[in-house]
């Protein structure tokens, strides 16, 4: 056989392999994708016969409509708080916790169960929590001499304790990954570092620990920005964007542009600007990122 | 290139455990200052764990070790002074060879802020260090010739160039003592050869007290002032590697120092084929007279000789031919002893291979005085072929 044709040959076979990847990648992203950004272009309501095109009106829309701007502050301010505290605070736990000796397999399980419960029970769990008059919460502020909150119907409260859920449940979802990243760390550079008089604490952290947590780092920063734009459940099952909208974010406005008022067209619309935005962020952060970590 | 002048090295009684089981037991060596001491043993003999012990990187659980005349049993490995090369040579794998080199002067001699690359030039006096550092990163580079690559990235570079990136890092800090463990390991046979030729003129050029743990025997006599030999945690022989191979202090080193193979025969077995006298009178190994040895005697495969059944000669014991080794200007013959089975293996000039066709039969002869006779060894042999 040339070689020639042994290369066709693999390659048809590498086509054929990739296939059903390639098959689930177009039925559940791609074809969905290609359709909201088809009627983000129409004025499609839900239950309807007909739409027409309307072109970039849904987008202009969207600039306009004060309750989208809201919802739009809204997620920013809760990206820009929770995934930073998510980020450096689940990597303090994780080296907390790696130092640990017979405590740490505890302290392991206690971080990440929260990731192992479906988040729409584990809100209405918070909703006890934290309900006005006999939640543990409000117990506990009580016994300290604080005044009750109410922490979910309190406009200036509602969001600064989504953004608490938030981080509960991200901290050990991205300790878990550090502590996975810090295991694989070559044990013989920190021997390197305690030699070259970077033996402990912020020297051994910079020369060693930190770099070499790097692609790690980049994976968690992706993975928590991403789940902080999509902030839903809690909302959906904490607060439905109130009190006066002090909790609206993009995604659970979107479903209630589609869901609640069928307007398929603007949540169309909005669902595509939040996608493209996303994607911006994560790409950018991986091309520059990636090029730093894997370089030489 | 300036140099703190060598420093000796000395341990008493250092004893390290790893929860019950004892990784070194009561080692005690003295290495003055400048000599270069090769720690040689088979895998898990406590040989790294001697040299780590030494570095701090392993507590030791009784003992001392004492650098220059001063304790450092408990001290810190940063505050010893001590220079140490890993096997995988460890180094920081997001940093040039340049920042690699420089890593151990800027942690030692700059402070956390003036570290910073963007804030760096802020804090007092730290300009004037980062220059000395890079002058001294010059310096080093320069004696390792390894100027060139001194901005890539260490994955960018040969495994040769790695091993000399990390040989700089550990002479820049100018340490009382040089510790490798196992440096050459991770290199291909050619320039294994070349680098522990110019590893050991380094070491003259610089007169770093050096220690250099390796399993490679041919390394160690090769480079080394003294050999110290490890088994089981503890140090069986020390010597220089002339001592080590006349007088290997008993039957296990010996076969350890004996590449490929060290024939052992217990004395009775030789007793039967050669008889015990010849007409010039009784055959004596080493001065001790074959007729009342006992024990095993041991002769290495390049004071052996076979010749052919056929031709005249002293009697001795009979072998038969397996196969045949080319090893370049000679070969080894690997063989069976008839009387029991064992293995044996005779080295002969290449030129004779054609002589040795497998199952060739042969009379083994041997120098009366290289064979070693180790009359306490009891016959551990495994070689013998199942029948």
């Amino acid at each position: 056989m040339t070689n020639k044709a042994t290369h066709r040959q693999n390659s048809v076979f590498g086509v054929i392999l990739s296939m059903p990847a390639a098959l689930l990648l177009l039925v559940l992203l791609i074809v969905p994708s290609t359709l909201v950004l088809a009627l983000s272009f129409t004025d499609y309501q839900f239950g309807m016969d007909s739409f027409d095109w309307v072109g970039l009106r849904n987008y202009a829309a969207l600039t306009d409509l004060s309750g989208i701007r809201n919802s739009i502050a809204n997620t920013v301010i809760y990206v820009l708080i929770v995934t930073p505290i998510s980020i450096f605070g689940a990597l303090w736990l994780a080296i907390l916790i790696e130092r640990q000796g017979s405590l740490g397999g505890l302290f392991r399980t206690v971080f990440f169960l929260p990731v192992t419960a479906t988040l729409v029970a584990m809100a209405a769990a918070w909703e006890v929590v934290l309900h006005p008059n006999f939640g543990i919460a409000n117990v506990l502020l009580d016994v300290i001499g604080v005044e009750k909150q109410r922490f979910l119907s309190d406009p200036n409260l509602a969001l600064p304790t989504l953004m608490g859920i938030g981080l509960w449940r991200n901290l050990g979802y991205n300790m878990l990954l550090f502590l996975a990243g810090l295991a694989t760390i070559d044990r013989t550079l920190y021997e390197a570092a305690a030699l070259d008089g970077a033996d402990a604490g912020w020297r051994r952290f910079t020369l060693v620990t930190w770099p070499m947590l790097a692609p790690i780092t980049l994976f968690v920063a992706v993975i928590t920005l991403i789940r902080s734009f999509s902030e839903f459940e809690t909302i959906a099952v904490l607060t439905l964007g109130g009190p006066n909208g002090a909790t609206e974010m993009i995604l659970y406005t979107i479903y209630q542009e589609a869901f609640r008022f069928f307007d398929i067209g603007k949540a169309s619309a909005l669902a595509v600007v939040f996608l493209a935005t996303v994607a911006a962020i994560s790409i950018v952060k991986l091309r520059f990122f990636d090029r730093r970590i894997h370089r030489g | 290139m300036p140099i703190t002048p060598a420093e000796s090295l000395e341990l008493r009684n250092l004893t390290v455990h790893y929860g019950a089981s004892c990784a070194l037991d009561a080692v005690s060596l003295f290495v003055e200052p400048g000599e270069f001491v090769s720690i040689l043993g088979p895998s898990g003999c406590g040989k790294s764990t001697l040299l780590r012990a030494i570095a701090g990187l392993e507590r030791a659980s009784a003992g001392a070790v004492m650098i220059g005349g001063a304790e450092v049993t408990d001290n810190a490995p940063k505050v010893r002074g001590v220079a140490f090369v890993f096997q995988s040579y460890a180094l920081y794998p997001h940093m040039t060879c340049r920042q690699n080199i420089a890593a151990p002067l800027e942690m030692t001699q700059l402070s956390s802020a003036a570290r910073l690359r963007a804030l760096g030039w802020l804090v007092p006096g730290a300009r004037a260090t980062k220059e000395k550092i890079a002058e001294k990163v010059m310096q080093t580079a320069h004696l390792l010739q390894i100027e060139p690559i001194l901005d890539r990235f260490p994955s960018a570079v040969s495994g040769g160039q790695q091993q000399r990136v990390a040989l700089a890092r550990a002479l820049i800090r100018e340490p009382k003592l040089f510790l490798l463990d196992e440096p050459l390991a991770n290199l291909d046979a050619a320039l294994r050869h070349q680098t522990r030729f110019e590893l050991r003129a380094l070491q003259k050029r610089v007169g770093a007290t050096t220690l250099f743990v390796t399993h490679d025997q041919a390394e160690a006599m090769a480079m080394s002032d003294r050999v110290v030999v490890m088994f089981g945690g503890r140090i069986r022989q020390i010597g220089t590697p002339d001592e080590l191979y006349r007088a290997p202090v008993d039957l296990e080193v010996a076969q350890f120092l004996s590449q490929p193979h060290l024939n052992v025969i217990p004395a009775h077995v030789l007793r039967q084929a050669a008889g015990d006298r010849t007409g010039a009178g009784s055959i004596e190994i080493q001065g001790k007279p074959l007729g009342e040895l006992s024990g095993v005697v041991a002769i290495r495969p390049e004071h052996a000789a076979i010749r052919p059944v056929t031709r005249p000669g002293l009697p001795g014991p009979l072998i038969t031919v397996e196969m045949i080794e080319h090893g370049g200007v000679s070969a080894y013959v690997y063989a069976r002893l008839d009387a029991d089975g064992r293995k044996i293996v005779v080295r002969v000039s290449s030129d004779e291979i054609p002589n040795w066709e497998p199952g060739s039969k042969a009379i083994l002869e041997f120098s009366l005085n290289a064979a070693h006779v180790f009359e306490d060894a009891s016959d551990t042999d495994q070689t013998r072929a199942v029948a």
